[in-house]
Formats: C-alpha cells, structure tokens, sequence
C-alpha cells in the first residue's frame, strides 16, 4: 500500500461508487444518519445561535436558493450548510462515530441538502451522498484519530469539511478530477480547535465545514487549479495535524468494509455515560408508582461517570447535563431524556431536585460503559433492582428505526407542535421523494 | 495569562491614536504594493472562479474586485481580494515569519470599510494594526509552526483579518477577543497547496472568515475569549513552541510592520538574490545558446522551497529557482511576462533550465547568492550579490515601488497608476474608500482627473 495516491483513491470511491452499489446496511444507517440530522436542525432551528448566525449571513444578501430547516427563510446555498450545521449540533444531540468520537450528519448532511437543492437530486441521491461522505470522512478519522484529536483538534470540524466536500461534489457530479480538488480544498480548512467547546464556536465547527465543503465543490466544479496529494503529501492535510497518521487505515477495504456502519444515534440529551442510568430509570418508571415511594437510589456504573457527570446539584440546564443525579430523576418523571429534560427551567424544579438528591453512584470498575445496575429502595421498605446490560444507542443495542422517530418527534415538537409527526414521516422517507424541497416544506412552522 | 485579552485591550487603544509617522509609510507602501498585485493578477482563471462562484452562491454585489467590473458580496469580495492579492507571491513579505501580511488583512478590510464608511485615517490604522497583530502572532510561533507544514499566511491572516475588521466596526476589547477565538477555529492553509491555486486561496478566504468572525462577534455569537493561549488553543495545538512574549512585548514601540519588504520578482522571495545576479549577468552574455553552464551558489532554503528544476505551468515556475535564473539571464528582466505559461514552456529557456544546478552553500546567507556562468567559448563569469534587491539592508525606493505597481496596474487598467499611487499617498485625508472602489473597478479615472 502506497501512501502516494490516498486521495485519489478516496476520490474516486466517491465518484465511481454507484447510489444503487452500497449494501443495505450501508443504505439504511446513511437514512438513519440524514433524517437524525434533518430532525435535529429542525427542532433546534430557534436556538440562539441559531438566530445569531442566521441574521448574520441575512445582512449579506444574495439569491435565497436554498432552505433553512425548521424555518421559512431561505439564503444563498453558500450559507444554508452553515446555518444548518449550526443547528444540528448545538444540543450535542446528533449522531456520534464511537472510535473517532466525529460528529458525521452535521457537517455531511447540510452540504449534501444545499447541493441537491442547487441540482435538484433526488432523496436517495441525497442520501447516497450522505453516506459515501460520512464513509470518507470516517476513513480519514480513523486513519488520523486518536492522536489529531489529543492536539487538540475537534475532528467534527477539521476531517468533517472532507465528508462536506464528498456529499456535495456527487451531487454536483464532479469527476475524479474535480473531486481531487475539491478534496484538497477541503483539506487546506480542516479546522476547529478543543477551546471553543462551550462556547456557540463548536456548533460553528460543524456548520463551517459544510459550507467550506459546498464551496469546496462549486469551486472544483469551475475548474480552481489541479489536483494535489492533499491528505497524504508530506505537508498534507494528515502530516501537519496529526503525529501518528496510518495512512492504510483510510483506504483499506474500501467499499467492501464500511465505517458508517458503526455510526451511532444518541438517545439522550447528555454525555453518553450516563445513558445507562436513564435507561434503567424508564424502565423503573413501570415498577414504581411515584418518586415519592422512593428514599433510595444507587446506581453501579462505571467510575468514568463521575469522571464527567458528577455535579451533584446542577444550577442550570448546561451543568445539568453532566450530573448523573440529574439524569436518574428526569428520566424516571419524564420517562425520556430528550433537549427538554436539560433546560434551566428542569434543573431547578423541585420534583427534580427532591429526586435526584436520592441518588448514589457507586463506582464499580467490573460494570462497562454502557452497562448499569440500578436499585431502589421504597419508603415502605420495597426493593427493586434493573440492570442495563448496553445502553440504548450503543454499539451492541443500536438505536431502532422507531427508536429514532421517536426522537425525532420529540425533537421537532417544540418547533412543529402538531405537525411534528407528519415532519417525522417526510424524514424518513426521505429515499421516496423526487426533491428535497418536500422536506424543507414539511419543516416549515 | 491572560495573553488575547491583553492583547485586545492593547490594539483597541492603539486604535484611538495616530500611527507613528514611519509605521504611517510603511502601512502605506505595503497597501500600494498588495493593491498592485490584486489588480495585476485580476484576470486569472482562480479569480474568474471565485467570482462565478460568488455572484451565483453568495451575497448581494456591494464591494469591488480589483481589476474587473464585477462586484460581489461582503465574503466572496474579501476571498477575491486575497486571492488575486497572493496569487502571483508578488505581495509583500515579512522575511522573519515568511507571513504575506497585507492580503489578508486589506481583503478583509475593503468590503468592510465600505460597508460601514470607514474613513481613510481608519482604514489605515486598522490595515497597520491588522498586519502588526497577525505578524507579532506569527512571530510567536516562528520557525516551528512554518516548519510543521502550515502555511503561515493563512493560518495568521485569519487572525490578522479578524483584528482589522474587528477595529473597524469598533468591537469591545471582550467581544473582539470572542471574535478572535471564532477566527482562531477557521484556520487554514498546509505548505502541501503550493504550486496550485489553494496557496492564494489561503489569505483569500482568511480575510472572508476574518470578517464572518467579527460579524458573528458582533451579533452576540460566542467564542473562547482566550484562544491564543489556552490548553487546547491557537498556539498549543498549531505549534510545537511558542513565545508568548512576541506577542504583546513592546506593542506599540516596536513594529513588526515595519520589517516588511516588498519583492521585486514575482516568485518565492529566497529565489531572489539569485535572479539580481542573472539579470546583472544577462548583457554580459549574448543568448542563452551561448551559456554552457551555470551553478547558483545558495542558501539551504533554496532547493527546499524553490527546488523545481523543470517546471511545467507558470504557478510553478514561482517555486524554481532554476526558471528565475534562466529568464533573468535570457531576458535581462523578470516580471508577470517571465511567468506566463507560454514562456515558461518555451523550449530554448526550458533547455536553459538543464544546464543549471544549485549548490548550497552553508555560509550563504538568506538573501545572498552567487551566479558562475560558464559560456560555450569558454569564458567564465560570476556574479555575487551581498543582499537582494528588496531585502530589508536594500529595501525598494518608492520609485522602485510606484515602477513595479505600474506594470501590474498599467495593463489592467491603463491610467489608473497615478491615481492610485495618490490615493494611497493621500488615504489619511479620505473621508472614505468610494474612491478606492472607482479605480479598483475601472471607473475612476475621468472623473479623478477632471
């Protein structure tokens, strides 16, 4: 294996893999991915950097071809993928790729909807794109991760510029050529730093890849200049940001083994490790009558939970994402663990404080990360014991297509109220529509 | 530490004042220079892309792009004014960190100013505190992150971009630190795009993310108020070392600006001392047919950024060393027209091209070189040169500047070189850049002169 010729080789899987040649699974997890993603952007459409970023690109002007989701707005197709980025990963709620820890649907999935607006593809075109971008990106995460993410980087915002430029460059129908380009445009802007976490810049990491990623391939599609060996040349893309690049990583079984595959969907509105903990606080729910009944909680859980989500009295909804107490007491009164559960107005309402001040965590180093056993005691003396073996959303108990409309329902309800569900049906039917506008429309409040 | 904050607070107080009268022609020079090379290079087919890309995908035409009667939005007019700026690596240079300072800060500057009637005084001081910050930043973290692979015009000009656009539009010392730790995030440009058209896109788009992060700034979007040094920031993650020293120690007394030089041959600047030696060699031999041999005694750097033997393209040809030589030798002068593809793939230069080598020399200095011609009838001769003509021990004269202005601009737009020459002289009395944006756009020159 050379390490001369990856991202030709990239791009040409980009550009020669047919939309009816990926397998199912592949078929169906870049479905899952893209109406994940729409939903979020939709139901997060009136977050304030939502509303920041929007009336900003709105004082540039320019011609209003492409959508906002969750909004009546449109902007020029430069801007949408920023703004729809944005909103996509804002709540931390979007899908995670496990092992590089990159964010794929944010940044892939807001190029690949401004670019089939520019090009009128269809919804399974989309999709298609969806997948082959996140799959390239995912590649090349792997290939750089975990030694680029320890500098310091925030590879949702640096590799997911590549995943942009893949997505939108096969809906523009770019040769292997211009995918080259466009690849090496994509790699020159890889960028994002770990500071900005907690701040509206994470947010934005997403949302300037895929606009960097559409402009990428608008750009390619003009002629800009000649390829180059932008990922792999010894001043490339991988050299300079990560120390221990495994350049086979990235191409190896390409097309025959497929990394979205392992792409996964959050449940829950939180820090994945305590997800096993609202997980057995639901299933409680149908043990227990009320928190009232209950004095006691303990919860067994990994000890890398109150490395994370160990504020005992969390003040506002942000810190209560990462008090596992917190996260016990919404999900048994609430029964979910969705945007909702972590707002300031919930982390200081008194049934959830009275709640979650019952709970212990016992750090157990036998118990896995997504694996949880729960006990509660009841005030008249009753014991009652559930044990999560892998959490919703894990690996081993992937999140089902029903699981994920669910969510998605949650999720848009606030933006949508009764048309949350008609939204929901458009999503994740996205395969069946002739264009996306169908779906803009469906998101419109 | 507290190293952004500081210097924020520190710019914005600069701001408030004159510039010191030197730091005043510096800016000035460096502005007439990177103007000259944006209009010069207006007609390359990556300008023609960005503009295609721009009037079609982004924002409402209200700012110029130098050279062309199209206009484009407040981004794209940023991104094409870097581009075009950068694109013949004819702009200025800052010798210490390598950094082209003025694209990316002036391309984020002229949309802007525009848009909110920035006065002339304004523009330069923001243009002078633009390129101090981004150059003191570069400096900090000079040679390391160079070396590293990044292209540090890029990497810096978003920096130095979002620092003269935040001056303009007067953010707070807290905000203008938030719009830094925006800017920091948008960071591009690795040395692997040299040779193509994504080199000049670097400071193109650093001034469009340098004016995107101001603008969000602005509006209440939030970043790091602290990125250049914290633990997962700017500095720690985009270089091995730095000193945070250079950033702030002195500002105000002591100005980077000041050490910038612009060059007199459109190519990579260590290529330079060599071609003032083949362009001095050049009447004393009478054709290349006659040049048996020839070695370019240099600096290490020289085959390490300027190695091509055989270039291909124009683009290329400003990375060899080896095609400088040979046109300065056959041609006595070396500007735009030495670069175009056509000359370079002229076949008698492109043997020319075979009969030269390089030779480091360990005790050659950086912007020193030797030339030893050997022609067919056997005579020998040398050429050395001590310092290149636009190095800092012999910076151009203003004459030289205005001369070299005028090839780029005379072309494009024939007329406007007297114009713009005054323009810049007299910035500091304009009321505003209106203008600026007539000459850039071809319109200017009648009424200017009536």
């Amino acid at each position: 294996m050379t390490r001369t010729d990856v991202t030709r080789q990239l791009a040409e899987f980009a550009v020669s893999r047919g939309d009816q040649d990926l397998p199912e699974a592949v078929s169906k997890v870049g479905a899952q991915t893209f109406a994940n993603a729409v939903a979020l952007a939709a139901g997060s459409s009136q977050h304030p950097a939502v509303e920041t970023a929007l009336a900003t690109v709105q004082t540039l002007g320019g011609r209003p071809k492409a959508g906002i989701l969750g909004r009546a707005e449109r902007v020029s197709a430069l801007w949408a993928p920023l703004i729809n980025g944005i909103s996509v990963h804002v709540e931390d709620f979007d899908d995670t790729h496990l092992p590089t820890v990159i964010h794929p649907g944010a940044p892939v999935v807001p190029a690949a909807l401004a670019a089939a607006q520019l090009s009128g593809a269809s919804g399974s075109e989309t999709i298609a794109a969806t997948a082959v971008g996140a799959e390239v990106a995912l590649r090349i995460g792997n290939g750089v991760c975990p030694s680029h993410f320890d500098r310091g980087w925030h590879p949702t915002g640096t590799v997911g510029n590549f995943g942009a430029a893949v997505a939108a460059g096969r809906l523009l129908e770019l040769d292997v050529e211009e995918m080259v380009v466009a690849m090496s445009l994509a790699a020159t802007q890889t960028a994002g730093l770990q500071e900005a976490l907690g701040t509206m810049t994470k947010p934005f990491h997403a949302g300037k890849a895929a606009a960097n990623g559409l402009e990428a391939a608008l750009l390619a599609r003009k002629g800009f200049t000649r390829p180059s060996a932008s990922i792999e040349g010894r001043r490339g893309f991988a050299e300079v940001s990560s120390p221990e690049a495994d350049y086979a990583r990235m191409t190896e079984g390409l097309g025959e083994s497929w990394e979205i595959e392992h792409n996964t969907f959050k449940p829950y509105a939180c820090g994945i490790v305590s997800h096993p903990v609202i997980d057995g606080a639901i299933a409680l729910r149908d043990r227990i009558d009320s928190a009232e009944q209950i004095a006691e909680v303990e919860a067994n859980v990994n000890p890398v939970v109150l490395d994370v989500m160990g504020v005992e009295d969390p003040g506002d909804g942000l810190q209560s994402k990462f008090s596992v107490y917190h996260c016990f007491a919404v999900g048994f009164l609430d029964g979910t663990g969705g945007p909702s559960q972590f707002r300031d107005d919930r982390a200081r309402s008194p049934e959830v404080v009275a709640l979650r001040r019952k709970v212990r965590a016992v750090l157990d180093p036998e118990v896995a990360k997504d694996e949880a056993m729960i006990r509660v005691r009841t005030v008249n003396g009753g014991e009652f014991e559930h044990h999560v073996a892998h959490a919703t959303g894990s690996a081993a108990s992937p999140m089902t297509d029903e699981q994920l409309r669910e969510k998605a329902r949650l999720a848009v309800g606030g933006v949508l109220g009764a048309r949350a569900s008609e939204f929901v049906e458009v999503a994740f039917g996205t395969a069946e529509l002739e264009s996306v506008e169908a779906l803009f429309e469906a998101s419109r409040p | 530490m507290r190293l952004t904050s500081e210097l924020c607070e520190d710019l914005i107080e600069l701001y408030e004042w004159s510039l010191p009268q030197d730091v005043a022609k510096e800016a000035r020079r460096s502005m007439l220079n990177v103007l000259g090379t944006a209009i010069g290079a207006s007609a390359h087919p990556a300008v023609e892309a960005i503009v295609e890309v721009g009037q079609e995908h982004a924002g409402n035409p209200v700012a110029p792009v130098p050279g062309r009667e199209e206009r484009l939005g407040l981004l794209y007019s940023a991104t094409a004014f870097g581009l075009a700026a950068h694109l013949d690596d004819f702009d200025d240079t800052h010798l210490e960190t390598v950094i082209h300072p003025s694209a990316a800060t002036f391309g984020a500057i002229l949309p802007l100013a525009l848009d909110r009637e920035a006065t002339g005084h304004q523009v330069l001081t923001a243009f002078a505190l633009g390129c101090e910050a981004q150059l003191r930043i570069g400096a900090a973290m000079s040679p390391w992150h160079y070396d590293e692979g990044w292209h540090i015009t890029g990497t810096c000009g978003v920096l130095g971009a979002a620092v003269a656009a935040g001056l303009l539009v007067r953010l707070d010392p807290e905000t203008l630190a938030q719009a830094l730790g925006i800017a920091a995030s948008q960071t591009l440009g690795h040395r692997e795009a040299f040779g193509t058209a994504i080199k000049p896109f670097h400071p193109g788009k650093a001034a469009a993310n340098g004016v995107l992060a101001v603008l969000l700034a602005e509006r209440g979007f939030t970043g790091s108020n602290r990125v250049l040094e914290a633990p997962r920031g700017f500095f720690a993650v985009l270089s091995p070392r730095y000193d945070a020293e250079r950033v702030t120690g002195r500002l105000g007394e002591e100005w980077e600006l000041l050490r910038n030089t612009y060059k007199p041959y459109p190519c990579g600047i260590v290529s330079h001392p060599a071609i003032d030696a083949a362009v001095a060699l050049s009447s004393k031999t009478s054709g290349p047919e006659e040049i048996s041999r020839v070695t370019v005694h240099c600096h290490e750097l020289v085959p390490e950024l300027t190695g091509n033997p055989a270039p291909s393209t124009g683009l290329e040809a400003r990375f060899s060393t080896i095609h400088g030589v040979a046109a300065g030798l056959a041609d006595g002068r070396v500007g735009i027209a030495q670069y175009q593809d056509s000359r370079v793939t002229e076949p008698k230069l492109s043997e020319l091209r075979g009969r030269i080598r390089l030779q480091v020399d360990g005790k050659c200095a950086r912007d020193a070189a030797a030339l030893e011609v050997e022609l067919k009838n056997g005579d020998l001769l040398y050429e050395s040169v001590e310092h290149a003509r636009g190095s800092l021990a012999r910076p151009l004269t203003d004459v030289e500047l205005q001369e070299k202005v005028g090839g780029l601009v005379e072309p494009v737009l024939p007329g406007a070189t007297r114009v713009l020459v005054d323009w810049v002289a007299d910035l500091s009395a304009s009321e505003n850049l209106q203008q600026l944006d007539q000459i850039l756009s071809g319109h200017g020159r009648k009424e200017v002169q009536s």
